[in-house]
């Protein structure tokens, strides 16, 4: 039996070819299945960069049809590997861009882990100087107002 | 200094979810001294917060943390601070969070019926509260509570010996959804107060009336018949007007009963015990009845025979008990008690002893204090094995799983 292909159109004009498997990883793309075949689906707010990145992250999370949903340890711990590797190589510019496409394409895993990454990238920091340098951010705080919150800090615990 | 600003990049709701990934709670403090914005998306994450601080520094919590459904106030030997939690912070907690759930102020003694009142006054959504020991609360601030609080489920008050039926009366007026009530050494609570707490208060699971001297059959038969269905636990530990009529009612209405507190109900004889032990047969998991000098061999037996869910006994100083109780016990008779305490009683030897560990396989702790008949040296040359994992209190120097047969100590 042919596979059904479907085609992303990204916001800056590039085309990917997909399978039915690849599409309905995403809830947000999962409906045009019935639509779209063989017709451009555009995804106006992902560019091409970050759409093939998308592709290829659903691409290796296809589940094998015939497959037991409990997969063996040694094929998760294979694809944990390959997610590891693919989060950590981005800038965290484009892991951004990621968590926007996965937050409007609904994958939820893509999500969690790029979310994951800047989650790891905070808790590698020392203290709250180092975030702002790694993640870029100007602190709006007076020297006063960072003391008060460390105070509270202090007082309130769990 | 890294190129694109993540403030710039991500919505507050992706950044509540990077927020929820990290596992350290000082991540997620110092995620609060990033920026404002950062500080006000972990401010308003939080929902639990214990605190140590003063009524200005309560009014800056409340404001920064507008989530909060919990607070935790308690005081204990190893948390406390001068000079504790006053009425001036109640006012100040009441005022500012608004949204608060539960409420633990188990030991803060310096809150009078005046901070109680302020809790009443704002905290309409209070499920939880927690004052016991807060020794100088009376009728007035809890009648409040329970005139403001309407949702309350949960309330302690063990050790607030100024409450009367008055507060009772209250709560069955206003908090019909009360499912657990601590009195424990409210002496002042006497049968008709019980009986109208359960006019208003029918869904009620855990009652502890410990040490409430004043309180009788009549009361007691009052909450079992009203509170049939949902009643789980019951104490009654030193009710010594505590009789048979009582344990008769419990075993009448209450098939959902687990847990039976009556250690030092002195007058409670064999046939009301044997009647429950059949009624709550399949229900009962934990019976303290230390001291309860009638009990002898025949309902001991009715027990160990039908609760075939029991996990804990306690029957010190049950003195009319023998062997016999256990050795009665047959081949089809599995026990699964994790917990037995027979201290001081004297009638029991190694044999009972030896027939108590054939049968029951998990047993985790044994309490044989003042056994004449049964010291360390008597259980090893009788060659009695205790399992491995389970302590044996042969002199009194273990601590005792107190949790498991539900007496909360003083502190």
């Amino acid at each position: 039996m042919t596979k059904e292909m479907f085609t992303l159109k990204s916001s800056d004009g590039f085309l990917f070819v997909v399978d039915e498997a690849v599409v309905h990883q995403s809830v947000t793309l999962s409906p045009m299945v019935q639509d779209c075949a063989g017709r451009e689906y555009p995804i106006n707010n992902v560019t091409g960069k970050i759409l093939n990145l998308v592709v290829e992250y659903c691409k290796n999370h296809v589940v094998v049809d015939g497959g037991d949903s409990s997969s063996s340890s040694s094929s998760g711990d294979a694809l944990k590997k390959w997610d590891d590797e693919f989060i950590t190589q981005m800038d965290l510019s484009t892991v951004y861009d990621l968590i926007m496409a996965a937050n409007y394409l609904i994958i939820k895993g893509l999500f969690d882990l790029a979310c994951q990454r800047v989650a790891d990238e905070i808790a590698a920091c020392k203290d709250h100087e180092e975030i702002r340098a790694t993640l870029g951010i100007v602190s709006d705080y007076t020297a006063e107002e960072e003391a008060e919150v460390l105070k509270e800090n202090e007082w309130a615990f769990d | 200094m890294a190129s694109v600003c993540v403030n710039d990049a991500l919505t507050d709701d992706e950044l509540r979810c990077v927020l929820s990934k990290l596992d350290r709670d000082k991540d997620k403090e110092v995620f609060s001294l990033v920026c404002k914005r950062w500080l006000h998306l972990q401010s308003t994450d939080r929902k639990k917060l214990a605190a140590r601080a003063g009524p200005h520094l309560l009014g800056r919590l409340a404001f920064r943390f507008t989530q909060i459904v919990e607070l935790d106030f308690s005081q204990s030997v190893s948390r406390s601070f001068y000079p504790g939690v006053t009425d001036s912070d109640l006012t100040v907690i009441a005022d500012g969070f608004k949204c608060l759930r539960v409420l633990n102020l188990h030991n803060c003694k310096g809150i009078t019926d005046t901070g109680l009142a302020s809790t009443g006054r704002c905290l309409s959504l209070l499920q939880f509260l927690d004052v016991s020991y807060c020794r100088k609360l009376s009728d007035k601030g809890l009648s409040a509570v329970a005139q403001g609080c309407h949702d309350l489920r949960t309330l302690h008050l063990a050790g607030c010996r100024l409450i009367t039926n008055e507060s009772l009366k209250q709560l069955s007026k206003c908090c019909r959804g009360l499912e657990a009530l601590g009195l424990q050494g409210c002496t002042n609570i006497t049968d008709s107060g019980l009986a109208d707490l359960v006019k208003g208060c029918r869904k009620i699971k855990t009652l502890d009336i410990n040490k409430c001297s004043n309180v009788g059959d009549a009361g007691v038969s009052s909450v079992a018949k009203a509170c049939a269905y949902s009643l789980k636990t019951l104490k009654l530990l030193d009710c010594y007007k505590v009789g048979n009529e009582s344990i008769s009612s419990l075993a009448q209405f209450c098939k959902n009963l687990e847990t039976l507190i009556i250690g030092g109900c002195r007058d409670i004889s064999d046939e009301s015990i044997m009647i429950l032990a059949h009624s709550c047969r399949d229900s009962l998991k934990s019976l303290r009845m230390d001291w309860c000098l009638n009990i002898s061999d025949s309902s001991l037996t009715c027990i160990l025979k039908q609760c075939k869910n029991l996990e804990a006994l306690d029957i010190g100083c049950c003195e009319e008990v023998t062997d016999n109780a256990f050795l009665d016990l047959g081949r089809g008779d599995v026990l699964g008690l994790k917990v037995l305490k027979v201290s001081n009683c004297p009638r029991i030897t190694v044999k009972g002893i030896g027939k108590v560990l054939e049968k029951c396989k998990s047993l985790e702790y044994i309490d044989v204090r003042s056994l004449p008949h049964v010291t360390e040296v008597r259980c090893t040359e009788a060659g009695l094995e205790f399992p491995k994992c389970c302590k044996v209190n042969f002199s009194g120097s273990l601590t005792e799983p107190d949790v498991l047969l539900g007496y909360s100590g003083l502190p």
